[in-house]
């Protein structure tokens, strides 16, 4: 026979422990959820970032790559492709044009999709041998049509069509170059790759996350290993890829680990408050067992056993929970991201996102219910004799310790960074301390105008954790409902008015008056043109850059640096504005990295020479204005303008495309980038993140109400005698039932308000951070407290019943 | 008396006392709750307990039991010292040689009869389960309640819930048996038929039995009674008319 059963059994059916398992359950739920969530979101940018790529990972070099890298991506079980990426002269109707040949085979591109205008191929098919396929602006520039034959180097290859998309945005070597496709079988036919031609030899791979993963780690062994063996050979990732653009989809992402942090301290604030009124239930329990001869050892093990068990059916249970709403995710982001794979593996979720909700839950026990259970162990047999025999108590500071603790160690176990999780940590503290203060002087305040009910702040305490706990929990799905429906509209909204959607890129300099001219005559935008001339940073103040600097990345590759005499879009944040030439510019964040400061002298170099310039000023750049941004702008007559070509954007309306295809007649040579198509994957996968956070604000609304649940409880045993006794001196049932629903109502109106609080406190610093302007929604303020009072009511509806559904007598007998 | 007679008596008698002092801190200072108690009970032995309220008889009862520690002088229990022994090792004492019966029944609500009455052997060692429930089954025959072990406190009288009491203060077979007011929740009759019950296995077992009461009839039925006064023995009457 086992204590551990009778006791289980005995605490169970008093209904103590339901709400207990059921917080563990929503704890594992979220996160399991969250962490399968935020592991998801990663993969999805990482992979949509490789449609950028054409593959997740692409190794690179100016030789041919050895066989070896291919039997090391089967390894992997990664997809592979090959490309070769040259520049020759094609040929058409007796006139040429420098192009960039992009030499694919099948299975091009592993990532994102590649279609040919008119749609004759089955979706996913690359050129076939001897064909080739043109950017439109190249066809428009040659006269060619489907059919036609084009030249390029030796081999003679007929037109298949245009491309209607390519994923991969790589221009190659010459940025302004139009770009062709055609089959790797045909490269030898150009002879356009000699000895001493610039190639660019590629290795596309892809993969589930995992195997992209176990990939990047064989790469960073072997160049440590062979780090001067492996010759020129680079390996990108798309995770590298365009987190600029990711911003706003990283800051939901944030977003999500909030959601996550409140969760759990909601469920552990559930476990904390049901295990105090267990433990209040079980002192007579426990007082009759030790009584009987039960040791300490033997009380330990018993509720050792008892929450272990709850522990293991709450990770079972929450797994089976937390994997179907991880599988309802990544249906969202499967359905909204095409060619991104997201396998779903349980594999996966049991040794990732289930070992650390498992853990977490043993911390939620270790946190906020064994400090309470503790004091079960202290109780005195003495109690069956005389009930006003306590234990001693644990002080309230052990209790509150140990509960930051374990969020701390949670907070730490997701992030793995112990400065964030501090200052996550602390941030939570704060905001929770603010709103606690905030609610409870409100409390009192209504109080002393006497229009309050007094049961609701004869324990202002309880009652603030009530509105607390309703707050946070219904405020973070009230900002998802804000986010969803108003924010990233605006945010949407916000980015076409007057934001390029088309960057003008490679004119050359003797064109920049007949292009400007051109687009005045098509009454389309003109936009200020900046020269952009190629140049590597070599000597600060004379002197060679040291070792760090040198190890910067904007001190390895070349930069594009620019003249003008003034730069709106970049403001000076220190020195003066040009006053002379051979001064520069330049942004404050690359000059720190490097630095560099006022009155340096910065040494480039340039094909036509060195340039030398002295910074007279440091800037500020907004990358995601959609305008030309550059590191270092020079004074005028410093740069030979004439040795680069020119950029610009510019807004193009729909109606205005169709002066388009004349336009890139007129300047072959030009590139017309659309950024729309680009903007419009962003914003759909914010909106599918809206839909993936309403999931995990919908759990943090759960905790929210089991919290209230669980302070429900220990409201109504605190009160039945004195529910009974009002009974007992008249008070009719159906007074009592409009008096506490009364107080339920109260309650929830003034977590309704706070609640709005929240999220309009949140929401306004995400749209601050997504410098929109800020607005308050004034129709929620009339819906949100309704909406929350009659939730409160509907809540407390069954715990409370039980006050007014008891017998008077029987209450007042039990308590004799 | 010697040292040799003490130990003598510490063995021969259930339960024996010697200048048993109790005392509770207030803010107005230390208040004395027994004060001097010196006490011999014979094995077997029926005992009971009388005084007002706020005389010492239910403090006595708990430091008797072990269920407290008393601030002076020596508590023999069974020829254990419990003034030497602290809180795990008293409860192994009460777990090998007392029983108890309350007032209030103190039985587990949410469990059956049947398991209330396993409690005991289940703290023990040594015991299968199913050894366990025969022989808890047993007892709650004995006690008349075999139709209802497995029904729940909550649907049982009070009657029958001090009977499944008396069965778990029996059913380990204890050296002594603590009665706190064990008739003090019930009507006349079933106060009778517990008090029947209970002299009966008491006799039947060869237990010892000390109860602590303000009834007087029930007083009456023991061999020995003590009168407290203000936590001072006031009389200790033994009377020899008492049928063991």
């Amino acid at each position: 026979m086992n204590l551990f059963r009778l006791i289980f059994r005995q605490t169970w059916q008093s209904g103590g422990l339901g709400l207990l398992l059921a917080a563990l359950i929503l704890a594992v739920t979220a996160t399991t959820t969250l962490r399968f969530a935020a592991d998801s979101v990663r993969d999805a940018i990482a992979q949509q970032a490789g449609q950028l790529l054409a593959a997740d990972l692409v190794l690179s070099s100016d030789d041919p790559l050895d066989t070896v890298w291919q039997q090391r991506a089967r390894d992997a079980d990664l997809r592979q492709s090959e490309l070769v990426l040259f520049s020759s002269m094609l040929q058409a109707n007796d006139e040429f044009a420098l192009v960039n040949v992009k030499a694919v085979n099948a299975g091009f591109p592993l990532r994102g999709e590649l279609s040919l205008t008119p749609n004759t191929l089955a979706a996913g098919q690359a050129p076939a041998i001897g064909t080739v396929w043109l950017e439109p602006r190249l066809a428009a520039l040659m006269r060619v049509k489907q059919g036609d034959a084009v030249q390029i180097g030796d081999a003679r290859l007929t037109v298949m069509g245009e491309i209607s998309r390519d994923p991969n945005r790589e221009t190659g070597f010459s940025g302004f170059s139009p770009t062709v496709l055609i089959n790797a079988a045909d490269i030898a036919k150009t002879n356009a790759v000699q000895v001493g031609s610039r190639i660019d030899y590629r290795l596309l791979m892809a993969g589930t996350p995992d195997q992209v993963r176990s990939f990047e780690r064989q790469w960073s062994t072997l160049i440590k290993s062979t780090k001067d063996t492996m010759g020129e050979i680079k390996l990108r990732s798309a995770s590298d890829g365009n987190t600029r653009l990711m911003r706003p989809v990283l800051l939901l992402n944030d977003y999500g680990q909030v959601a996550g942090l409140l969760t759990l301290l909601l469920c552990g604030l559930a476990i904390a408050l049901t295990t105090r009124r267990l433990v209040t239930q079980q002192l007579d329990s426990i007082a009759l067992v030790r009584c009987l001869g039960a040791s300490r050892t033997q009380l330990m093990q018993a509720y050792v056993q008892m929450l272990l068990s709850l522990w293991l059916v709450s990770v079972l249970i929450g797994m089976v929970l937390g994997g179907l709403s991880g599988y309802a995710l990544l249906t969202i982001l499967r359905q909204g991201l095409q060619g991104v794979e997201l396998p779903f593996m349980w594999m996966t979720l049991l040794t990732g996102p289930v070992l650390t909700a498992a853990v977490t839950a043993l911390l939620m026990l270790l946190g906020f219910a064994i400090p309470s259970l503790l004091r079960l162990l202290n109780v005195s047999p003495l109690r069956v004799l005389r009930t006003d025999v306590l234990p001693s108590s644990v002080s309230g500071f052990a209790l509150t310790a140990m509960a930051w603790l374990a969020l701390f160690a949670f907070v730490l176990l997701q992030t793995g960074k112990l400065a964030l999780s501090l200052s996550l940590i602390i941030g939570l503290a704060v905001l929770l301390a603010l709103m606690f203060g905030l609610i409870y002087g409100v409390l009192i305040a209504l109080k002393r105008t006497g229009w309050l009910q007094e049961a609701l702040v004869r324990q202002p305490v309880a009652s603030s954790v009530r509105v607390l706990s309703l707050s946070l929990g219904l405020g973070l799905v009230g900002v998802v409902l804000l986010l969803r429906g108003d924010l990233l509209n605006r945010w949407q909204q916000s980015l076409p008015v007057g934001t390029p959607n088309h960057f003008v890129y490679g004119l050359p300099s003797d064109q920049t008056s007949a292009f400007t001219a051109a687009l005045a005559e098509k009454k389309l935008p003109v936009p200020p043109l900046y020269p952009m001339v190629r140049g590597r940073l070599t000597q600060v103040n004379g002197q060679a850059l040291s070792e760090e600097v040198a190890q910067d990345r904007t001190a390895q590759r070349e930069l594009n640096l620019t003249m003008a005499s003034d730069f709106t879009n970049s403001p000076i944040v220190a020195g003066h504005a040009f006053t002379g030439a051979n001064q520069v510019s330049v942004e404050q964040e690359v000059a720190a990295r490097l630095g560099m400061t006022l009155g340096d002298t910065v040494t480039m170099s340039l094909p036509e020479g060195d340039v030398v310039a002295e910074i007279v000023s440091l800037r500020t750049v907004d990358w995601d204005s959609f305008q030309p941004n550059f590191f270092f702008i020079y004074s005028p007559d410093t740069l030979q303008a004439s040795s680069g070509s020119y950029l610009g954007s510019l807004y193009i309306t729909p109606e205005q495309r169709a002066q388009l295809p004349s336009l890139i007649r007129a300047f072959p040579s030009v590139l017309l980038i659309d950024v729309d198509a680009l903007l419009a994957e962003v914003r759909r996968l914010l909106d599918l993140l809206g839909q993936a956070l309403g999931l995990l604000a919908g759990l943090v609304g759960i905790s929210g109400l089991l919290v209230l649940l669980a302070s429900l409880r220990i409201m109504v045993d605190e009160r039945q005698s004195e529910v009974a006794l009002l009974r007992a001196f008249g008070l009719s049932r159906r007074q009592l039932q409009w008096r506490l629903l009364g107080e339920m109502a109260l309650l929830g109106a003034i977590s309704g308000v706070f609640a709005l609080v929240l999220a309009e406190g949140l929401a306004l610093i995400l749209a601050w951070r997504l410098e929109l302007p800020l607005r308050l929604h004034w129709q929620w303020w009339l819906v949100a407290p309704l909406l929350l009072t009659l939730l409160a009511v509907l809540t407390g509806l069954r715990p409370l019943a039980k006050l007014w559904q008891q017998s008077p007598l029987a209450v007042l007998q039990r308590r004799s | 008396m010697s040292l040799a007679s003490k130990q003598q008596e510490n063995l021969n008698h259930s339960v024996v006392t010697r200048g048993l002092s109790q005392s509770v801190e207030t803010a107005a200072g230390s208040l004395d709750i027994l004060r001097q108690i010196d006490l011999s009970i014979a094995s077997g032995q029926q005992v009971s307990i009388t005084g007002r309220s706020g005389s010492g008889k239910s403090t006595l009862l708990g430091l008797l039991a072990g269920l407290d520690r008393a601030k002076h002088g020596e508590i023999w229990l069974c020829g254990e010292p419990l003034h030497q022994m602290n809180e795990d090792e008293r409860a192994k004492v009460r777990l090998q040689h007392v029983g108890f019966v309350f007032q209030s029944f103190q039985l587990l609500s949410h469990l059956s009869a049947l398991d209330n009455v396993l409690l005991p052997l289940t703290l023990g060692r040594g015991m299968s389960k199913a050894a366990a429930v025969q022989q808890a089954s047993q007892m709650l025959e004995r006690v008349g309640l075999s139709a209802r072990m497995q029904q729940t406190p909550r649907v049982l009288s009070g009657g029958e819930q001090q009977r499944v009491a008396i069965a778990r203060a029996l059913v380990h077979q204890p050296d002594v048996v603590f009665a706190d007011e064990p008739t003090g929740n019930l009507d006349g009759q079933t106060a009778h038929e517990i008090e029947q019950l209970l002299f009966q296995l008491n006799a039947e077992l060869g237990t010892t039995l000390i109860l602590v009461t303000h009834d007087v009839q029930l007083a009456q039925r023991c061999r020995q009674q003590v009168h407290l006064v203000n936590g001072q023995i006031q009389s200790v009457v033994a009377d020899p008319s008492v049928a063991l």
